[in-house]
């Protein structure tokens, strides 16, 4: 199973050509095999039949060039058979030579005729060439003609030839009745000759008569009849010779060479009340051509069937494989992540069903991939953002915790400094007040001695108190700074909670002028504030919030009183102004002061912890760091300042209106 | 009739403090102080009953052992009309609900503030001369 | 792939049918064939069938085919024999035994086809046995002698109270044979055989006068080209002098004869085609057995019959092939 889930590329590509293949293959050998069967069958039955019929038809023609040639005799026969008939050796000579005339007439291959009469006397001699004799009575009794016509009513003599160049042969009939007589004719063999030249046989083929003896009579090329030619030991005719029935009847065609040595099929019928045999003799090539059509035909029937089925199994196969490799190649597509696959197989079938399922389910993964992918990307953003606010919840815990640790100890050692710092105070209290009663109790003893004694005392005494006056003086400067520093360092320990900002503000500006004026009664400003309805509640630590805002409109107040006391002089009206102002992502709360203004060396470094303008013992350079942080770090805010020098400073606090709350689903921004 | 009161610090020279603050009126005889230097040792002479009958306690807060707002609650809890004022370095808001809550009279931070201590006092007990 | 497949079915098609097997003979060449003659009339009378039946078999006078003519008396032969044998003819059909003597002795390799060898080949000379001549001559033979003699003996049937018959050649010595034949049919028959001599038309008048004088009963027109080419005139003569003529040919009937008696002329000449085609497709003259007629033409003319006031005897009659009315 593993295999089908990480099928190799190479074993793939084999596989898509191989069923592509195999099933052209498997077309193109099956219909191979059909046609190959079937044409070898039919090439061997035609072959078979070809060769049979060619046989066959050789024979007929054979047969029906021997029927002709008999015919032509028989013609010939039943033509001097007319002065055969009873009677006619009493009708007179006239009239016989009349008949023997006409008979010529009528027969143009008898060159001579002859009438023996029953003793073998002849009587009449009818020739076209020679002249004509009546009544010689020559004795012809004893020639075959008559002697054979006698006996067996018809000869068929020997083939001769006149001149050497003329075949002849004679015909003898024997007149009816006993003894009656015999009529010779002289047959001109050239007549035969010219059937046998007219015997179509095919469209090469021809037709010779050979005698008994194997002696050629008729043949289309006269020579060789002229040559008196003996075939009685050529291939052609020796069989014939040897075998040939009397009578003529069965299949008699063979392939053999002939005088030329040409193949040639060759049939023969024999003639036999002549003594004849007639052959016909076609070009073997010529015989078998049908059969080599047929063997052609076939073969090419069978190649066009082969490359038919070729094609077409190629063609059939690439129509069903084509779907097939689409939908693998989509299902591939698809593993590979390609989502908008979709396949396009129209083929009307099971295969088309099964892609349109395919493409349904590859719609449907799209669109939940697509949801997935959504949803994933909100939570992703989501989360980010939660991660970013943990981040920032984190530091500003971290912050807090810091702060809350510092101000823990710093808180810690105020409070243990606060206590002996509490008893060098009021001792140096007390022990000043003791010396006031101690020059009373002194003034009261000794009053009037006016001697050195007292004034030292008193001198002693005055000195003492001054000291003692500095000790509180200094005691109260060290429970200053513990103060500012618990001040600074106290930690509220609230919540970030929901607060009237505007509210916080006045209230801040408050706390800021009365704790001033009380600290310095004869401080005076002018204060403005311009708070924006709009920005009502927002999430804070409130007491941070109030620090921060205590410690820069404290430190408006220092600025300004210094220009003040600086040279501002009388017209110097020192003024200090708070102004919120709503965002729709936060809300910004500026503190503006006519004072000193800030340098650029301080501002870059007003910022950071212990660093301070104010003289020694006035500040611990903490209050712009501390209020940094708390706004920066515990809020998430932002605070800047811009300052010129000898005029203005204004810082402005800007504070995130809403924070995303950790670990609920939340909406976007 | 004096006004007694008694203090209860952990720091020593509280007493020497309180002494010398209170000097016109120890030496008049107004003033009867006490002094415990621990919650405990409060209680215990709490328990014996301090002569002159006492009008109120000032207890520090921050105090090993027992703090000033467990004596606080003890003391309320043992003598609830027995007035206690917290006196205490930290002044913060927390511990000052706190001591409101458990019944303390009053929260003075350090340093103490000896005359609002003397005025508080003289509230306490109209009958003592005002210096 | 497919039109492949038919281009290859359309071949083998095209070999299954046969295709174009039969090829045109080699009609580049032009052939040349001379012929020599005594006779003009003979010869436009050859001509007549010979050019249409060599055309036939392939052979087109003024496509492949030239023929060179050459005709003069017996004595001219030779010249004229030399000339045609200067144009390097292929063969020469040699009308008449004098003509083929006289292409022989001039141009003793040109094949030669005698149309026709009046006399035994054999015996003159021309061919070693009929059946193979083995020579440069071949042809058709045509025993003229033992026809002249049948001739005769068909003349005095017709004329059966006749005594004298004349016999007209031309050439004493060229016809001596012919002469000699005729005159031992007439011995056999029992009657006399005068012969006459005209060596051109010029002497026919003549010819004629002196068989009148002579008192014949009827003229044999012996076997000769002149004599059958001047048939017409002759009849005329013969019917104005009141003989019963015997001609060669069948068509010298048609011609006024009163018979004509011979081979089936049309027939011979479309075999000397077959000759002349033959050796024209390089068979050698030798190897060509000749041959002698097989078929014969029995004319009679009725209006002669007529104009002469006489009975045709029915066995004559019997015998024609051919009846002018």
């Amino acid at each position: 199973m593993s295999s089908a889930i990480a099928t190799p590329e190479p074993a793939q590509a084999r596989q898509r050509v191989g069923l592509a293949v195999k099933f052209a293959l498997a077309f193109l050998g099956l219909v191979s095999l059909v046609l190959v069967v079937n044409g070898a069958v039919n090439l061997l039955l035609s072959y078979d039949e070809a060769k049979r019929a060619a046989l066959t038809v050789q024979q007929e023609k054979a047969d029906a060039a021997a029927q002709r040639i008999n015919q032509f005799v028989s013609e010939i026969e039943s033509q001097i058979g007319w002065t055969t008939r009873t009677e006619w050796q009493r009708i007179g000579v006239e009239q016989q030579r009349y008949d023997f005339i006409r008979l010529l007439r009528q027969t143009p291959a008898i060159t001579d005729l002859q009438f023996l009469d029953g003793s073998g006397k002849e009587q009449l001699r009818v020739s076209r060439l020679e002249p004509d004799v009546i009544g010689s009575l020559k004795d012809y009794s004893a020639d075959p003609p008559f002697a054979k016509a006698m006996a067996d009513h018809i000869w068929f003599g020997p083939v001769y030839f006149r001149n050497g160049s003329e075949p002849y042969m004679t015909i003898a009939i024997a007149h009816a009745g006993h003894d009656s007589g015999v009529t010779v004719a002289e047959v001109n063999l050239e007549f035969i000759g010219e059937v046998i030249t007219a015997i179509r046989v095919g469209g090469a083929g021809y037709a010779f008569i050979v005698s008994r003896e194997g002696r050629l009579i008729a043949h289309p090329d006269k020579s060789l009849v002229l040559r008196n030619t003996d075939w009685s030991q050529q291939p052609q005719v020796a069989p014939a010779l040897s075998e040939a029935k009397p009578d003529g009847g069965g299949n008699t065609a063979a392939i053999v060479r002939d005088y030329d040595g040409k193949s040639v099929l060759s049939a023969y019928a024999p003639i036999a009340r002549l003594g004849w045999i007639v052959f016909v003799a076609l070009p073997a090539s010529e015989a078998l051509a049908p059969v080599y059509r047929s063997l052609i035909q076939t073969g090419a029937l069978l190649g066009l069937g082969l490359v038919l089925a070729g094609v077409g199994g190629t063609l059939l196969a690439r129509r069903l494989v084509v779907p097939i490799r689409r939908l693998q190649l989509g299902a591939e597509r698809l593993g590979e992540g390609d989502l908008a696959q979709r396949i396009e197989i129209k083929t009307g079938d099971e295969i088309e069903t099964l892609a349109d399922r395919f493409n349904l389910m590859a719609s449907r993964i799209q669109e939940s991939h697509e949801t997935l992918e959504a949803k994933v990307d909100g939570r992703t953003r989501e989360l980010a953002r939660s991660l970013e606010d943990l981040r920032n919840a984190q530091d500003r815990l971290i912050q807090s915790e810091k702060l809350a640790s510092l101000g823990q100890l710093t808180a810690g050692i105020a409070h243990e400094i606060k206590n002996p710092l509490n008893f060098v105070n009021n001792f140096a209290e007390l022990s000043r007040e003791l010396l006031d009663e101690l020059g009373e109790a002194v003034g009261a003893n000794g009053a009037g001695r006016d001697d050195g004694a007292s004034s030292e005392i008193a001198e002693l005494t005055a000195m003492i108190k001054s000291n003692l006056d500095k000790v509180v003086q200094h005691g109260r400067r060290a429970d200053s700074i513990v103060k500012n520093m618990l001040l600074h360092s106290r930690q509220g320990g609230g919540e970030r909670r929901s607060v009237d900002l505007n509210a916080v503000v006045e209230e801040s500006l408050n706390l800021a002028y009365h704790g001033a004026r009380a600290e310095k009664p004869d401080f005076n400003i002018t204060l403005a504030n311009d708070l924006d309805p709009a920005v009502a509640a927002v999430d804070i630590y409130p007491q941070e919030i109030t620090r921060v805002l205590l410690n820069l409109i404290s430190n408006g107040f220092y600025a300004t009183h210094r220009k003040k006391l600086d040279g501002g002089g009388a017209a110097f009206a020192p003024t200090l102004a708070v102004s919120t102002k709503a965002f729709p992502d936060r809300v910004e709360i500026r503190i503006r002061d006519n004072g000193t203004g800030l340098s650029e060396a301080v501002k870059e470094k007003m910022f950071n912890p212990f660093f301070t303008t104010k003289p020694a013992g006035e500040g611990t350079g903490l209050g712009l760091s501390l209020s940094h942080d708390i706004v920066v770090k515990q809020h998430g805010g932002r605070i800047d300042v811009e300052s010129k020098l000898g005029e203005f400073t204004q810082f402005t606090i800007a504070l995130p209106r809403v924070t995303p709350q950790p670990a609920v689903a939340g909406a976007g921004s | 009739m004096s006004v007694s009161i008694l203090v209860v610090d952990d720091e020593p020279d509280v007493i020497e403090l309180f002494r010398q603050r209170f000097r016109r009126e120890l030496r008049s005889g107004a003033y009867v102080l006490h002094f415990a230097a621990s919650g405990r040792d409060a209680l215990v002479r709490l328990a014996a009953g301090v002569q002159p009958e006492l009008l109120l306690i000032l207890s520090d807060i921050n105090m090993p052992e027992m703090d000033g707002l467990q004596l606080l609650r003890e003391i309320k809890r043992q003598w609830p009309l027995l007035p206690v004022m917290m006196v205490t370095a930290y002044g913060d808001d927390e511990r000052r609900c706190a001591a409101g809550a458990s019944g303390a009279a009053d929260f003075l931070s350090k340093p103490i503030d000896f005359d609002y201590l003397k005025r508080r006092i003289q509230a306490f007990s109209p009958a003592a001369p005002s210096w | 792939m497919r039109r492949r497949d038919f281009l290859l079915l359309g071949v083998l098609a095209a070999l299954i049918n046969g295709g174009p097997w039969a090829f045109a003979q080699a009609a580049d060449r032009v052939y040349r064939v001379g012929m020599l003659s005594p006779s003009a009339g003979a010869v436009e009378d050859h001509r007549a069938i010979l050019i249409p039946e060599l055309a036939r078999l392939g052979f087109t006078e003024g496509q492949n085919l030239v023929v060179e003519v050459r005709i003069g008396r017996t004595e001219q032969l030779p010249l004229l024999a030399r000339e045609l044998a200067s144009a390097r003819p292929e063969l020469v059909i040699a009308l008449g035994a004098a003509a083929i003597r006289a292409m022989k002795e001039e141009a003793s390799a040109t094949p030669i086809v005698g149309a026709f060898i009046g006399e035994d080949p054999i015996a003159a000379g021309f061919a070693a046995s009929l059946a193979r001549p083995g020579g440069t001559i071949t042809g058709i033979v045509m025993l003229a002698p033992e026809l002249d003699a049948k001739r005769l003996q068909l003349l005095h049937e017709l004329v059966p109270g006749g005594r004298r018959i004349a016999a007209l050649a031309v050439n004493p010595k060229r016809d001596a044979p012919n002469i000699a034949a005729a005159s031992e049919a007439a011995e056999r028959a029992g009657v006399k055989l005068l012969p006459f001599y005209a060596a051109t038309q010029g002497d026919y008048r003549a010819a004629f006068a002196a068989m009148h004088s002579a008192g014949v009963d009827a003229v044999e027109i012996i076997s000769a080209p002149e004599l059958f080419a001047d048939a017409s005139m002759l009849a005329a003569l013969a019917i104005e002098a009141r003989l019963p003529t015997i001609c060669e040919w069948g068509s010298m009937a048609a011609q006024g004869c009163l018979v004509g008696y011979g081979p089936d002329r049309a027939e011979l000449l479309r075999h000397v085609a077959d000759y002349v085609v033959r050796i024209l497709r390089g068979a050698a003259p030798g190897d060509i057995p000749i041959e002698g007629p097989t078929r014969y033409e029995f004319a009679v003319n009725l209006k002669t019959a007529k104009a002469l006031d006489l009975t045709i005897p029915s066995p004559i009659l019997a015998r024609a092939d051919e009846v002018i009315q």
